[in-house]
């Protein structure tokens, strides 16, 4: 739906704001998957795709630590063609979940706040 | 390069043995820590009036007149490790460490008063410090 | 009426919730030496203060984004992380800070050793974070805070000779006894303590949390026009009563307790009831500011879920790093360095680290791409970039002004 507009990367697409299709925040834009021609393929969202752009000792030792401490190694990646929406944040038409971009609030939840009392608790 | 880097760990290890190389040195180095006494000694004075007009309870100036003394003491022990450079250091030493001595005593018997709930004492326990903040201000002008 | 309640209410609240270990601190310490000679100090601090919460306020009405989501945006990945990471360390310290001051004022209270309390004060941090709804703790804790207006009752029994103190204040002068280097060591400090980042972050993430939209922008200028020069203006009364009693007196303000004894003098038992009521309530309330500031930066910078509106579970590591700050804070607080130094080198390190929080704030403030109509007025920006040069320099100067005075000895 997306598909040929020109965007400036930098400006439009990079450390933007990508929300899920429950209106639930994925992640940033971490970094961009882009095909021989120029195209933009994926979005990346995670540690990884951050360490991959800070490049140098920065990056390599944000890489380590993500793999040490996350196991997996590969960032999420969300093709364009399920972007809907790109304005003051991205909106995408999958859930969390369905992205695979859940893993580290899952780890969050699973062993630390929704042990605590009152974690499952509903919002304000 | 190599007698640059020795000089530099001399002046290092130098300052950090506090040295007073000089009297005039030395003499700084009294006047503050009898400026700094001072202030402590004055702060307890002023919960001591406080206290006279009923107008701070027991456990405020308890912990009003314990950090004072805290700190009194620890200029004091902090001035008593500067090593003298000379015999007029020494009599400056000697003037002001017992002045010191009395300052720290002084508040120690605050503190006991206060923590005993005697608080209408306080002032007439006090009076001795008075003489004591007078005498330091006198050097820590002197000694500027 | 009802509206009128609720702007009265927001007043009272930015008032009370102004002042924090930072300001009580700086302002004691250099009332007692500096008099009223470095007043205008907090005059240009609140104004700075002013100025950019308002535009902070504004971008999160308008786009519904915090401070940090637009810091990386705008600064990209790199110079955003060391931001990021700056501004972490400087929030970090200032919760340690209020975790000790809270412990502190109520030594003052009972007497018992303040390290005995920063355990159980950090659990209730952490607890009101966790269970207290974001409006009625804000609001709380502000109220509360308004008892420090004994201090301007007590600058006022004390008597000032007012016409001594507007030449003083107007006049400014080093005071005999003081080098020009820490003179300004302390002006910057006090400005450090004016305009504290995390203020800005906490101001614009609880928009957010909030649900403000532009319909609420007129009650937040009230609220920071009105509230925060009121703020700095208690922050002056404090400068006002140590320089009353203790400059005469030759006393130096190192402790917590020193800072409430002008008020005992001149307020007795009551007065000084208010002063410790006044410090927890400032104390603790900067300390959930600062703690749910920490979660923020970060969940902003990642793109993670948070906030403390939405159900915990769904903001899960936004609350994992908040609790972890808590802890971490306390434990600093534990080792038995003293609370108030880490309070002195938090403000100064506020100092250097302002322009990294005020210039993204500006920028997209001024973007009409966000902002449509809201964008920055031509005055507004005239002013923001005024602001962003001194903070500049201010920023550059801490540093070495600290080394120079040996931290203002």
């Amino acid at each position: 739906m997306m598909a040929g507009r020109v965007l400036d990367l930098a400006l439009h697409l990079l450390d933007r704001q990508i929300i899920d299709t429950d209106g639930n925040p994925v992640g940033n834009v971490d970094d961009v998957e882009i095909d021989e021609s120029g195209y933009v393929e994926a979005l990346l969202v995670g540690p990884q795709a951050v360490a991959g752009r800070l490049g140098g000792r920065l990056g390599e030792w944000l890489a380590f630590w993500t793999r040490v401490l996350q196991g997996g190694t590969e960032p999420t990646r969300i093709p364009v063609d399920l972007l809907t929406d790109l304005g003051s944040h991205i909106t995408v038409a999958r859930s969390r979940t369905e992205l695979g971009a859940h893993r580290n609030e899952d780890r969050a939840r699973e062993y630390l706040i929704g042990r605590i009392p009152g974690g499952r608790r509903e919002g304000e | 390069m190599r007698r640059g880097v020795a000089l530099l760990l001399a002046l290092l290890t130098a300052s950090c043995v506090s040295p007073s190389r000089t009297d005039r040195d030395y003499e700084l180095k009294a006047g503050n820590s009898a400026k700094a006494v001072a202030s402590s000694v004055a702060t307890a004075l002023l919960g001591v009036e406080a206290a006279r007009r009923h107008r701070a309870p027991g456990p405020y100036l308890s912990v009003l007149i314990a950090s004072a003394e805290e700190d009194a003491s620890s200029v004091q022990s902090q001035f008593d490790s500067v090593q003298p450079p000379s015999a007029h250091a020494d009599a400056q030493r000697a003037e002001l460490d017992d002045l010191l001595s009395q300052a720290v005593d002084g508040l120690a018997l605050l503190r006991i008063t206060v923590r005993r709930g005697e608080l209408d004492q306080l002032d007439t326990k006090a009076r001795p410090l008075r003489a004591v903040l007078v005498r330091l201000r006198t050097l820590s002008e002197e000694w500027q | 009426m009802k509206r009128l309640l609720q702007v009265f209410l927001g007043v009272l609240t930015a008032i009370g919730g102004f002042v924090d270990i930072g300001d009580l601190v700086a302002n004691a310490l250099v009332g007692a030496r500096f008099g009223m000679s470095l007043a205008w100090v907090v005059l240009v601090g609140v104004v700075g203060i002013c100025l950019f919460a308002e535009m902070s306020g504004r971008v999160a009405a308008v786009t519904g984004r915090g401070t940090f989501d637009l810091v990386r945006e705008r600064l990209g990945v790199r110079a955003g992380l060391l931001n990021l990471v700056a501004s972490m360390l400087v929030t970090f310290l200032t919760l340690a800070a209020e975790l000790g001051g809270v412990a502190l004022a109520i030594e003052l209270a009972t007497s018992v050793n303040y390290l005995l309390f920063v355990p159980l004060v950090a659990f209730l941090v952490w607890f009101v974070i966790w269970r207290m709804p974001f409006e009625h703790m804000e609001r709380a804790f502000g109220l509360l805070g308004l008892a420090l207006v004994v201090f301007a009752v007590a600058f006022w029994k004390l008597g000032p000779d007012w016409g001594s103190m507007l030449h003083q204040a107007s006049h400014p002068a080093v005071p005999d006894g003081e080098g020009h280097p820490t003179y300004w060591y302390y002006a910057i400090a006090l400005f450090g303590a004016a305009m504290t980042p995390y203020e800005v972050f906490f101001f614009s993430s609880g928009a957010v949390e909030e649900g403000w939209t532009k319909k609420d922008l007129m009650i937040e200028r009230i609220n920071v026009y009105l509230g925060f020069p009121l703020g700095g203006l208690l922050s002056i009364a404090i400068a006002g009563c140590t320089w009353l009693v203790f400059m005469p007196a030759g006393v130096e303000v190192d402790h917590l307790d020193q800072v409430a004894l002008p008020v005992a003098l001149a307020a007795g038992k009551v007065g000084l009831a208010f002063v410790i009521v006044g410090f927890v309530a400032a104390t603790f309330g900067a300390a959930l500011e600062t703690g749910l500031s920490t979660g923020y930066s970060i969940a902003q910078y990642l793109g993670w879920s948070w906030g403390k509106s939405v159900a915990p579970v769904r903001a899960a590591r936004f609350h994992a790093v908040v609790l972890v700050a808590i802890v971490l804070g306390a434990m600093l607080i534990l080792t038995t360095v003293d609370p108030i130094m880490v309070t002195e080198y938090s403000i100064v390190f506020s100092a250097v680290a302002l322009p990294l929080t005020y210039f993204p704030i500006l920028v997209v403030a001024n973007d009409p791409g966000y902002m449509g109509e809201a964008v920055n007025s031509r005055l507004t920006n005239a002013l923001g970039t005024a602001y962003l040069g001194l903070l500049t320099v201010v920023s550059l100067a801490a540093i070495p002004l600290m080394v120079a005075t040996k931290a203002g000895q």
